[in-house]
């Protein structure tokens, strides 16, 4: 016997049996038939049964509460739906950023070529625009003494080139 | 109908999202209903029920992507959850272990015609608190069986019990309750 069952008497036994037959599709009155030594038990059992079921159609919970639940899933076409919205918001932050970004280059390209600004760009090593820039700037004295030892190098190097 | 498993269930969300009516129904009928009426029987009412179904529900569909189970009906699967969603209910409200005196002072001292009694919503609370007489697998083995709707073999699993252990106690939870709302006749 299984240890989880305990004492059980015959007319146990046969209840548990009745209730086996029933979940398998068996009419009660073939049940009874079947157990005469329990008929009275066995009504017991299926009025027990039947009083849950009259009972169950009372408990019916309200459609809007479905809903409601069903509101505050998110299934997963919406969490791609809410991905692609963020990447947008991305897109409209970044593009008009961008845009401004280009502009500023453009008006700062254009700057470039007027008095007072730097035209190192076009020429790195014209020594002259280089004390001129860092007169203004306070640049360090050391800086062009090595450019102008480079240039001399150079120079030197152009004269032993001839040879 | 066929219960929904759990490849079944997420289409059928998103479809009763979008509106459709069948996929509403089928969800209500086959998984909302069982769980919430397994849930009003053991708790104290229809709020505390409502509140519950609607985290066994969320609950559910979150962890559906680590469910693993495999062509099974997913009933299964809502029944674990709403049982552990109670116990950290009770836990959290304490009232769970009512005094069985007490619920029996609230209901009426009447031996007469239970029949007709059952047919109106008085006879469902009268077995709401007869109930609470029953042991705790007493109380979980009626639920599960009458109201949720499961399979010994079901209810079995889910209470870690061979059937025939539970269909005992089916017998013995409906014969104290039956002592205790009185005899009806059965017309068979």
């Amino acid at each position: 016997m299984n240890h989880e069952l305990g004492i059980m008497d015959k007319k146990e036994k046969i209840l548990i049996k009745a209730l086996e037959l029933h979940e398998r599709g068996r009419k009660p009155a073939e049940i009874l038939a079947m157990f005469p030594e329990a008929k009275a038990e066995i009504k017991e059992l299926f009025a027990a049964m039947e009083m849950f079921g009259n009972a169950k159609k009372h408990i019916n919970p309200e459609p809007r509460l479905l809903h409601e639940i069903l509101k505050k899933i998110e299934t997963k076409e919406e969490q791609i739906l809410f991905v692609h919205r963020r990447r947008f918001h991305f897109r409209q932050t970044i593009v008009p950023v961008g845009a401004l970004a280009l502009l500023l280059i453009v008006i700062l390209s254009s700057l470039g070529s007027a008095p007072g600004i730097s035209n190192l760009a076009e020429n790195p090593l014209d020594l002259n625009a280089i004390k001129a820039e860092a007169a203004q700037a306070d640049f360090n004295p050391d800086l062009y003494t090595f450019l102008e030892e480079e240039k001399q190098l150079e120079e030197i190097d152009a004269a032993l080139a001839d040879f | 109908m066929e219960r929904p498993k759990s490849g079944d269930f997420k289409e059928l969300v998103a479809k009763a999202k979008e509106g459709d009516e069948t996929a509403f129904s089928a969800i209500y009928e086959q998984c909302f209903t069982p769980v919430f009426r397994y849930l009003y029987l053991r708790v104290k009412n229809k709020t505390e029920a409502e509140d519950l179904a609607q985290t066994v529900f969320l609950k559910a569909y979150q962890a559906l992507p680590g469910f693993e189970e495999q062509g099974r009906p997913i009933l299964a699967y809502f029944f674990t959850i709403a049982r552990n969603s109670l116990i950290d209910h009770w836990r959290k409200s304490g009232d769970r272990v009512e005094d069985a005196d007490e619920v029996f002072k609230k209901i009426p001292d009447e031996k007469s015609n239970i029949e007709s009694k059952l047919d109106s919503k008085r006879g469902l609370e009268e077995i709401k608190f007869a109930m609470k007489n029953l042991t705790h697998d007493q109380q979980e083995v009626l639920s599960l069986k009458f109201m949720a709707e499961l399979s010994h073999s079901e209810i079995a699993k889910m209470m870690g019990k061979s059937e025939e252990a539970v269909r005992q106690l089916q017998c013995r939870a409906l014969k104290a309750l039956r002592q205790h709302l009185g005899k009806m006749n059965y017309e068979s």
